[in-house]
This record gives structure tokens, sequence and C-alpha cells, in this order.
């Protein structure tokens, strides 16, 4: 077998190539090391910076890249919740018009996530001043229509204080939660009927009629931070 | 009745243009391409083009399409698309750089740049960023939440892609003039930051509750639950370590039989040309 042939100019250029190409002399460990902690410092700083830059306030919740128009929220319900002979009548939940809402949609038999999502926005309510209360609101839209009457939502959100309950019939309320890119499905149990699975996100809607954040059911624990969230949108709407 | 939760491949695969991303990947392509036509095809060869192809159109098909929508519903495709911007991408696109072509043609970076990159691809650094890079944003309980959720969709991918470029160029070493040479410290190093990553894939692996918050309560693609999930992510955290780890332990063996050999075998020294 012939070798492969090298002309002089390949090879005057690789010798070139390879005299130049001058390995750098190792630096001492503890020097890499403090360069090492300096570049963490500074990448971990530049996230920092990236975030306010996003949004100046630190928001605990998942803040919308652009605020989105929030879909409007049309169903039946009782308006005289907690009296004596409740009237069902249908709704349109005022989103925006100078309200801040935080909207959950759950169902009545959930067994863990709705009833905690609904006592911790109680909590958020109740740390609110008396004026900042008359301009907040929690609504509820059930992801159960079947089972979950007008009158079931507004007895159910009665043990979590003042938030107001919706139901949407079907295929109304599907195209609501894709709006939202809410999920939801039937689950059957083991021992007959079902239950509804289902994303876990509370929304805040400013006064303007805009989502500007979500929280995940594991953040509503953190009654200040969630508080600051709604304080801060409250204020810039 | 809702969204769609059994997606299919040509579901996953629709366009879904992010403009920002693609600028940047045809910018690339382009510089590229301009590259590879004008340079002798020795100096240059095919496969390393090919590479590179492959390289663009992998992040093409993990950023321009509905991938990223159905990642919302599933951590195990989250994990995936991460992954195949930190292990898939990087090292393709850096076997796809003509190292000893750039070098002739004075194409590496000179000077101050040269310095930077340097200290950027210096071991210790690529090790401590990558390692803050997957222990930040995979353990947000212990740091902050907001931070981490407020840059998980935007950023943290680009940063995947940052941190896998660096730890693939200090084992791959692609710019000869600007880093050392030694096994030793590349074995070293491909084994030691496999391990933040191995760690938290374990982590996943055998924990018995869902521990990434955004996906508690999510309702899972192909019904899974988010825990199945969570394992399934930890099971793809840990393949896509293997090929950096085996590199590793590789280069760790040739530096080994060099530290053997250094006593044993009387080198010939060639005559000056």
């Amino acid at each position: 077998m012939t070798p492969p042939q090298t002309t002089s100019s390949q090879t005057t250029s690789s010798q070139t190539a390879s005299s130049e190409t001058k390995v750098p002399a190792p630096r001492p460990w503890y020097v890499s090391a403090l360069v090492a902690a300096l570049a963490v410092l500074l990448l971990l700083g530049g996230v920092w910076a990236y975030t306010r830059l996003r949004s100046p306030f630190p928001y605990y919740g998942t803040l919308y890249d652009t605020p989105q128009p929030a879909a409007s929220v049309t169903g039946l319900s009782v308006t005289n919740s907690g009296m004596v002979g409740s009237v069902v009548t249908p709704t349109t939940a005022a989103l925006g018009a100078g309200k801040t809402t935080a909207l959950f949609f759950g169902f009545t038999r959930c067994p863990d996530v709705c009833p905690a999502t609904l006592a911790y926005l109680e909590r958020v309510r109740q740390a609110m001043t008396p004026a900042e209360q008359a301009k907040f609101q929690v609504l509820f839209v059930s992801l159960d229509p079947d089972r979950d009457t007008p009158q079931k939502i507004a007895s159910y959100l009665n043990y979590f204080g003042k938030a107001q309950g919706v139901q949407v019939r079907e295929p109304a309320l599907a195209a609501l939660a894709r709006s939202y890119g809410v999920s939801y499905v039937k689950a059957p149990l083991p021992g007959g009927g079902y239950q509804i699975n289902h994303t876990s996100a509370t929304f805040l809607i400013d006064g303007a009629g805009r989502r500007r954040l979500l929280w995940d059911v594991t953040q509503l624990g953190n009654t200040a931070r969630v508080l600051n969230d709604v304080r801060e949108v409250m204020a810039g709407s | 009745m809702t969204p769609n939760l059994s997606p299919t491949l040509l579901d996953l695969l629709a366009p879904r243009p992010d403009a920002l991303w693609l600028i940047g990947i045809l910018a690339l392509s382009g510089w590229y391409a301009l590259g590879f036509v004008h340079a002798p095809r020795r100096e240059w060869p095919i496969w390393r083009a090919v590479l590179f192809g492959l390289a663009v159109v992998v992040a093409l098909v993990i950023t321009q399409t509905a991938v990223t929508d159905f990642t919302l519903n599933s951590m195990t495709l989250y994990m995936i698309r991460l992954m195949v911007l930190a292990e898939l991408v990087p090292p393709l696109a850096i076997l796809g750089l003509p190292a000893a072509y750039f070098a002739q043609e004075r194409l590496v970076p000179h000077g101050r740049p040269a310095q930077a990159l340097s200290w950027l691809l210096d071991p210790w650094v690529a090790l401590a960023l990558w390692a803050a890079i997957i222990v930040f944003w995979n353990i947000p309980a212990s740091f902050s939440a907001s931070l981490v959720s407020n840059t998980a969709s935007g950023l943290l991918p680009l940063l995947y892609v940052f941190g896998g470029l660096l730890s693939w160029a200090v084992v791959l070493r692609p710019l000869p003039s600007v880093q050392g040479k030694g096994y030793g410290n590349r074995g070293w190093f491909g084994l030691l930051s496999a391990l933040p990553m191995m760690s938290v894939g374990a982590v996943w692996l055998y924990s018995p509750r869902v521990l990434y918050a955004p996906y508690v309560g999510a309702l899972c693609l192909w019904n899974t639950t988010p825990l199945q999930n969570q394992v399934n992510s930890g099971y793809v955290m840990m393949i896509a370590g293997l090929p950096g780890m085996a590199l590793a332990i590789g280069q760790l063996m040739l530096w080994l039989i060099a530290l053997a050999d250094s006593g044993t075998v009387t080198e010939v020294e060639e005559p000056d040309a």
C-alpha cells in the first residue's frame, strides 16, 4: 500500500499550524477554583438581572411574558349564597372592571387540591385590608358540571369564605378551560363513580381583565408572597 | 374535552416557530455553510459538515415544533427537550468544527477573547457553571422558587445549551490553542460533571412523591401520572449522561496508561526538521 502523499505546501502549513498551537500552561488549582466561584456568582447574578429586567417586581408566581386577555366566565351561579331559598341566575363573572380576580378550576368532590387552594386563597383574602378586599375576588369554576349544581357549588364555597362559584356547562366549559390552558379528565374510581384530574393552577387576573400570572397549589401556602403578588397587580391595574 | 393529552409524533412535530431560536440557529448555519464552501475538502471534511448539519436539524426540531407546548403536560418530554439541547446538540456541533483548519487559518480567537475563552473552558469553571445550572434549576426549594419558575421556559433551554457546549468543549477540546491537552484533567472533569446530573436523576428515579412543583398537579400526556413522569425524567437524565461519562472513563484510561508508561517507555526523539 502506498501511503498518502503530502505536498510540500501542505507540510509547511500544517507545521506552521502546529507550531502556532501553543498549549497554555496549566493554572494553579486554587486560581481556577476562585474563578469558578466567581463565574457561578456571575451566572446567577445574570439570571437574577434577567428576571428583574422582565419584571422589576420579584413576583412569586409565574409571570406571563405579555399579559393575556382573560376569557370571560359565563354560567349559572347562586347570587344570594348562604341565604334561604337561593336563586340561581345566569352570570357573567366580572373579570376586570377594576377588580382583581384569583380564578381557579376545580370540583367540589376534590379530596385535596381544591380545598387546599380555596383555603389558601381565603387566607390571602383575610390578610388584606378591607379596601383591598373590596377590589379582590376569588372565582371558582367547576370542572364537574354534571354533579356540581350551582347550589352545591355555593354551599361548598361557604366553607371557604367568600369565593364566587360558577357552573359552566359543556361544551362552553371545554372552550373556557382550553383558553386558560387548563386540562381536565374524568378518572374512574375503583369503587365506582369518578373523580376529575385537573390542572391545579390559580390564575391572577388584573383589574383590566388580563391574566398576569399563575401560582401552583404548592406555592399558595406562602400567604405573604402571594399577597405581595396580588397587591402589586392591584397597584398596577 | 381539553388540550390533546395523547399527541402523536405528527402532533409533536407540528411547526411552531420561535423567532429568537430560529434566527440564532440560521445565523450559525449560514456562518458554517460559508466556511465549508470556501475551505478545501481535505481540511474541512464532509463528515464534519454532516455532524454539524445533524446538530442544526435536531436543534430545529426541538425548538421549532409543538414539542415545546406539550412539555407543559409532561415532565418527561420537558427533560428530553433539555437533555437533547445539552447532551446531543453540543457534541454534534463541536465535532462538526474543523479545529485544525481553524487554527491553520488563524480563525481561532486571539488576544483577550482567547484569554476569556481559556478561562471559560477551564475545567473548574465549566464544571462549576454546569453544576450550578443543573442543581439550581432542579432543586428550586432550596434556592428561589420564583427565580426558577420565571426562567424555566425562556432562559433555561438556552442555559442548557450553554452548559452543554462548555462541558463538551472541555471534553472534546475543539480549541487546542486555549485549552490544556492532558487527558487526565478532561477525564476527571467529564466524570465529575456527570455527577450532578446523575444525582438529580437518581433523586427523581427513587423519590416516592413528585418534587418538581409545576408538575405536582399537572395532567400528564399519554395517561401517565406526575410520579411516573418524574421517574421517567430520572431515566432520561441518567441515560443522557451516559455518553459523556463513558468518554470520560475512556480519557481517564488513556491518562492512566500514559501514567503507567511514563517510567517504562523510552521516548524516541524525532530529529528537528
